[in-house]
C-alpha cells in the first residue's frame, strides 16, 4: 500500500501527541518512523534480539491505548522508552529469567580474583598492543566476540551498557528508562565495562573469544 | 591511601564525573605513581571507546523503511 504523505505538522510534539490522541493514521505513521529504532534497540538490549520485535508491538499498543493519558512530565519519547522497558521487563519475568538487581552489594566477579589482600594487583592488566578502537575492531572476530559478550549479559547490565554507550543516553535518563538508581546503574555499567575490558584483554592475549 | 582495588573499582564514578574533588585527587594522584593502573585505567577508557563504535545491528539511519512502517501500522490497527 502506498504510505500517506506525513504532514511537517506532527514534528511539532505537541500537535503529535493530539494527533495520536485522535488516533490519527498519520500521526501513528509519522511516530512509528520516529520512534521504531530506538524503541527496537533498547527491547533488543534487554530482551534479545528474538523476542524484541513482539516487545515492541505490543509498546506500541499500550501507547495508544494509554497516550489521552499522558501526563507530559517527560518527553514523549522517553515516555514511549519507559513503556518498552516495561513491556521489556515484564515479558522477561514471564520467561523467568532474572531481572533483579544481582547482588550488587558483593564484588565485582570479573575484577575481585584480580587483587591480592592488600587490595594490590595480584594479577595485573596485560599492556595492549592496539591503542584504538579501530585497530581493536579490525578483526571480525573481537567485534563478533564483543556483541556475543553483551548479549550474554545479565539483562540489566547490557540493557545500560546499551543504552549508555551504544545509544548515547546519559546516566540519569538510563535510570529513568530502567527506574534503577543511579548508585546501582553505575554499578550495573561498571560490571558490564570490566566484562568487556577482560574480553578485550583475553583476545589481546590469545587471538581467542572467551564469553565465560 | 587507595589501592589498585579502589582504583578499579571507582574508575566508572570517576569517567562519569560522579566523584567529589577530594576523592579525584586522590584518585589521579595513585595514577601518578602506579603503572599497572594507569594501564588499566587508559585501557578501560579505550574498552569503552570500542563499544561506542561497535555496529549497531540494525542501521538507524535506514531503519525503520516503508515497509516496517507499514507492517507495524498495520498490525496496531488489528490489534486494536
Amino acid at each position: 500500500m502506498n504510505s500517506p504523505t506525513i504532514p511537517n505538522e506532527y514534528t511539532s510534539e505537541d500537535n503529535l501527541i493530539a494527533g495520536l490522541i485522535r488516533q490519527d493514521e498519520a500521526a501513528f505513521r509519522f511516530a512509528i518512523k520516529q520512534y521504531q529504532g530506538p524503541m527496537f534497540a533498547l527491547a533488543q538490549g534487554i530482551v534479545g534480539m528474538k523476542i524484541a520485535d513482539e516487545v515492541v508491538q505490543e509498546a506500541w499498543f499500550s501507547v495508544m491505548k494509554s497516550i489521552a493519558k499522558f501526563q507530559r512530565r517527560s518527553t514523549l519519547k522517553s515516555w514511549i522508552l519507559t513503556i518498552v522497558a516495561n513491556e521489556a521487563k515484564t515479558r522477561l519475568r514471564k520467561e523467568k529469567r532474572e531481572v533483579s538487581l544481582e547482588a550488587l552489594s558483593s564484588d565485582d566477579p570479573d575484577m575481585q580474583s584480580r587483587f591480592d589482600d592488600s587490595g594490590h594487583w595480584g594479577q595485573p592488566p596485560s599492556d595492549w598492543q592496539a591503542d584504538a578502537p579501530e585497530a581493536l575492531l579490525s578483526t571480525d572476530q573481537l567485534k563478533s566476540c564483543l556483541d556475543r559478550t553483551i548479549s550474554l549479559l545479565p539483562a540489566l547490565q547490557g540493557a545500560t551498557l546499551n543504552l549508555k554507550e551504544r545509544q548515547g543516553y546519559s546516566l540519569n535518563q538510563v535510570c529513568n528508562i530502567l527506574d534503577v538508581s543511579e548508585s546501582n546503574v553505575r554499578v550495573l555499567l561498571h560490571r558490564a565495562r570490566n566484562r568487556l575490558y577482560k574480553v578485550i584483554e583475553h583476545f589481546q592475549e590469545t587471538g581467542e573469544c572467551c564469553t565465560e | 591511601m587507595l589501592t589498585c582495588k579502589d582504583i578499579s573499582e571507582t574508575a566508572t564514578d570517576h569517567l562519569e564525573g560522579k566523584t567529589s574533588f577530594a576523592s579525584r585527587l586522590s584518585f589521579y594522584l595513585h595514577l601518578l605513581y602506579c603503572k599497572y593502573c594507569r594501564r588499566y585505567y587508559r585501557q578501560m577508557k579505550l574498552t569503552i571507546r570500542t563499544i561506542q563504535k561497535l555496529p549497531e545491528a540494525k542501521d538507524s539511519e535506514e531503519f525503520p523503511d516503508d515497509a516496517e512502517i507499514d507492517r507495524v501500522f498495520e498490525k496496531l490497527r488489528e490489534q486494536s
